[in-house]
């Protein structure tokens, strides 16, 4: 471990960004808050760069000690910063996407009049994802991890009069409380067995121990625990229903947290503890199977949504559930593989979402769309890339690291490759009829603008009026270009177990069971099969969208209409959401109104204040007798208290 | 020889006399008579005690009390004159000019 | 039963007179002061209204005015 004093610049820098914007940023010019968010975001991203041209496995893992934190006895925790491999991996990822975000967001959230609060949010949102990522103890992490979350509302509410986003903002940072609560536990349980927070220590303490084959124990709680948080803050089952909601928020709100980075704390999480998750075999099962579970049924919900950001949301959630199996699999490097490619596709996606919605004036819903691919070809052409790439078709990046995980995962159960293989049609199926609802045919846009005069999408819109699509402006552009160019190669970097290799000293138990797993499964001639398998079925995915969104356009609404309850079901995504606020939402917000309100706010606190001043109404009342005006009545109390007074005189003489 | 106790029950008579007086009657002069009379009540008590103990200061304190019944007297009957004055009744509970 | 034997204070003046001025000097002061204090305020509160105004209004002219203290004009 050698030390290296840049590390806590990386995050410092983009706060710094923050808080100048922030305090600042009200009376300056856009330009001024311009400069100062992309010049701090990008000295980190820059930064990023030079520690990863001079980082060498030799000398890795790099640390530093910022300052002393608490100190409890033996127990202690400190502002320490960590690099090893899988850290320069997300922190390449996390500033590069989010520089290119930044980039675009200038164009995108120019005419806003919160536009200096947006970019001071999105750099406090750098800051404390970069504090996830380079944390060194579970406790430092966890501030990165709750401050995304915090950036995380701030976004999503960022149009904060709009009672939707208000609402979806505080479902979010209350879905991702209560993964979190899982995650504390899991802490306490380290601390109190491991006596520490920091890596090395848990990890060298819980590196002796035997895997719990029997199912119970404390690393199979602590994984579990941990899978909680990771399922609240990635989205999985049952804690991914804020994800959607989380579309209210400006699209590269969208693309950056709910894409590209915040979502994958989990997964990186996850990786991070692989050496307990190895250890803990049922915990990994459970990581497994709810990430297959998810990635197949948010794939589902994808294929009957409307809005384009929605599609896209369940995509997020449902490609993380490809994660999620193969880290559950203990393909830990396959799952941070994939999470690299999603970050270049789906964030690619989600910006070109945001590019045709600026374009078409704030519409989001793909009914109204339609032949845009005439009226902005670079946004078609490079969403045409990342659907590419996200359906898993070679040689796009989006191939490499799905195969990767599918083979994994054939190797731990065929279950989870078939479950795998059937998201995948789906993935390739929804992705294609987004394209071709979006792009192909003709705009079905006009005729609706018309009538409706005014768009409602968020004050992003052109205002009504504008009524030809347009390309976006080419800062808005030159990002999707990168990304583009990034979703088309950054798949060869995972060619020939590259990438494997170079995140092996991290996952040094994961890589042993990898091993051993890739030479049980046998040759290379069935991973060929399984590989063509899955592109077949790419394939398969995007004839049928072509079949049914372009050559016959009006077969989906017939095959709607005949499946009818089901459609239904699935359109309103299994109707989760009122089953949450049947199961959760209303019992608890009646138990807070009956009991905590009424009784114990209105009936304890507000009582015992009023009671105490209405018993000094009635006593005051009583009183007031004594003064009557009667001279007798002052006598006899004269009298009275003489005999109380005398009384007690004899009384203490008597004792 | 009389016991100590006779002049004490005598003086606790008087003494209660004098508050009965002073709670029930409506006159104005009679509850002045028996402040009086509660005073000399206790003047016979602090006699008795004297003579019993030999204690001269006892007759003395009789001496100082009846010197500030005197000067109460005078005071009250002043203000006697003077509601009476005012008021024209001598009945107590016709002054109420204090009730709020 | 205790006994109060008649006639068994002498009530020698002397001894009297020495509680009064020796040992009780100080209630007895007091005591004066407060007589005098309370006939000053019976007097005060027993008057007639007009006879404690009439120094201020001069009603019946100043060579009605009581003297309440003696000027020496009344010696010519």
């Amino acid at each position: 471990m050698t030390p290296n004093p840049y590390l806590w610049l990386i995050p410092l820098l983009p706060l710094a960004g923050a808080a100048i914007n922030g305090f600042f940023g009200r009376r300056s010019s856009k330009k001024a808050i311009t400069t100062v968010a992309l010049v701090f975001c990008g000295a980190a991203f820059l930064m990023a760069l030079l520690i990863a041209a001079r980082f060498s496995s030799a000398s890795a893992p790099y640390y530093f000690n910022l300052a002393h934190w608490l100190r409890a006895g033996s127990f202690q925790v400190d502002f320490s910063f960590y690099l090893d491999q899988l850290s320069l991996v997300m922190l390449l990822v996390v500033t590069g996407v989010g520089f290119l975000i930044h980039i675009y967001s200038v164009g995108y959230m120019w005419d806003d009049d919160g536009y200096y609060r947006f970019m001071s949010y999105m750099n406090l949102f750098m800051f404390f994802m970069l504090t996830l990522v380079l944390a060194k103890n579970y406790l430092v992490m966890f501030i990165g991890w709750e401050g995304v979350g915090l950036a995380s509302y701030l976004l999503i509410g960022f149009w904060f009069t709009k009672d939707s986003a208000a609402a979806a903002g505080k479902k979010a940072f209350i879905v991702n409380r209560i993964g979190d609560f899982g995650f504390l536990i899991a802490l306490f349980l380290m601390i109190k067995h491991f006596g520490s927070l920091d890596f090395t220590r848990v990890f060298t303490a819980v590196r002796p121990l035997s895997p719990e084959t029997a199912g119970a124990g404390l690393l199979t709680a602590i994984g579990l625990l941990l899978m909680v948080g990771a399922a609240g803050k990635s989205a999985q089952i049952p804690l991914y229903v804020w994800l959607p909601d989380a579309m209210e928020g400006p699209t590269p709100v969208s693309a950056l947290i709910h894409a590209a980075t915040m979502v994958t704390a989990g997964v990186y999480m996850v990786a991070r503890s692989s050496m307990i998750f190895e250890r803990a075999p049922m915990a990994m099962m459970v990581v497994a199977i709810i990430g297959t579970l998810t990635a197949l049924f948010a794939a589902t919900i994808g294929i009957a949504q409307t809005d384009i950001k929605k599609v896209l949301a369940y995509s997020t959630v449902s490609q993380l559930g490809y994660m999620f199996m193969a880290c559950g699999v203990g393909a830990f490097s396959a799952g941070i593989f994939h999470l690299m490619t999603h970050a270049f596709f789906k964030g690619l996606l989600f910006l070109a979402a945001g590019s045709v919605i600026h374009g078409i004036g704030g519409e989001q819903d793909m009914r109204k769309m339609g032949g845009l691919r005439t009226y902005m070809p670079w946004t078609f052409a490079t969403m045409g890339i990342a659907t590419l790439a996200i359906a898993g078709i070679p040689p796009f990046a989006g191939f490499w690291s799905k195969d990767e995980i599918l083979w994994r995962a054939f190797g731990a159960s065929w279950v989870y490759w078939l479950i795998g293989v059937i998201t995948a049609f789906i993935t390739s199926f929804y992705m294609f009829r987004l394209m071709y609802m979006t792009f192909g045919g003709e705009y079905r846009g006009a005729a609706a603008q018309e009538a409706h005069g005014h768009n409602a999408h968020g004050p992003d819109n052109h205002g009504p009026g504008h009524g030809e699509p347009h390309e976006s402006p080419w800062v808005m552009l030159a990002p999707l270009a990168i990304l583009a160019v990034l979703s088309l190669v950054g798949g060869f970097v995972g060619y020939g177990n590259r990438f494997e290799h170079f995140l092996a000293p991290v996952f040094r138990g994961a890589t042993e069971v990898a091993q051993e797993a890739s030479s049980e499964a046998g040759d290379s001639k069935l991973e060929y099969l399984l590989m063509a398998v899955s592109v077949s079925v790419a394939g398969l995915g995007w004839l049928l969208a072509y079949l049914l969104y372009s050559r016959r356009p009006q077969l989906p609404a017939r095959i709607a209409q005949s499946l009818g309850g089901l459609y239904q079901a699935v359109a309103h995504k299994y109707y989760i959401d009122e089953l949450y606020a049947v199961l959760f939402v209303k019992p608890l917000v009646d138990g807070s109104t009956t009991i905590l309100w009424h009784d114990v706010d209105q009936g304890v606190i507000d009582a015992a204040v009023n009671d105490s001043a209405d018993v000094a109404r009635h006593v005051s009342d009583n009183v007031r007798h004594m003064q009557s005006g009667n001279l007798r009545s002052y006598a006899g109390w004269v009298a009275a208290g003489g005999a109380v007074v005398i009384a007690y005189m004899v009384w203490m003489g008597v004792r | 020889m009389i016991p100590l106790s006779y002049y004490l029950l005598l003086s606790g008579i008087l003494f209660a006399c004098g508050v009965l007086g002073f709670l029930i009657k409506r006159n104005i002069i009679t509850i002045f008579m028996s402040i009086e009379l509660m005073l000399n009540g206790v003047n016979l008590s602090f006699v008795a005690f004297a003579a019993q103990w030999h204690a001269l200061s006892g007759q003395v304190f009789v001496f100082f009390v009846m010197v500030v019944a005197a000067a109460e007297t005078a005071v009250g009957l002043a203000i006697i004159i003077a509601v009476y004055r005012t008021r024209e009744t001598l009945n107590v509970d016709r002054v109420n000019l204090l009730k709020l | 039963m205790q006994m109060v034997p008649i006639g068994a204070l002498k009530g020698d003046p002397g001894d009297i007179a020495r509680l009064l001025f020796h040992d009780f000097l100080l209630p007895f002061e007091v005591t004066s002061v407060l007589i005098l204090i309370a006939i000053m305020g019976a007097v005060v509160l027993a008057s007639r209204p007009e006879a404690i105004a009439r120094p201020h209004h001069g009603t019946p002219g100043p060579q009605e005015t009581p003297e309440l203290v003696a000027t020496g004009k009344d010696h010519r």
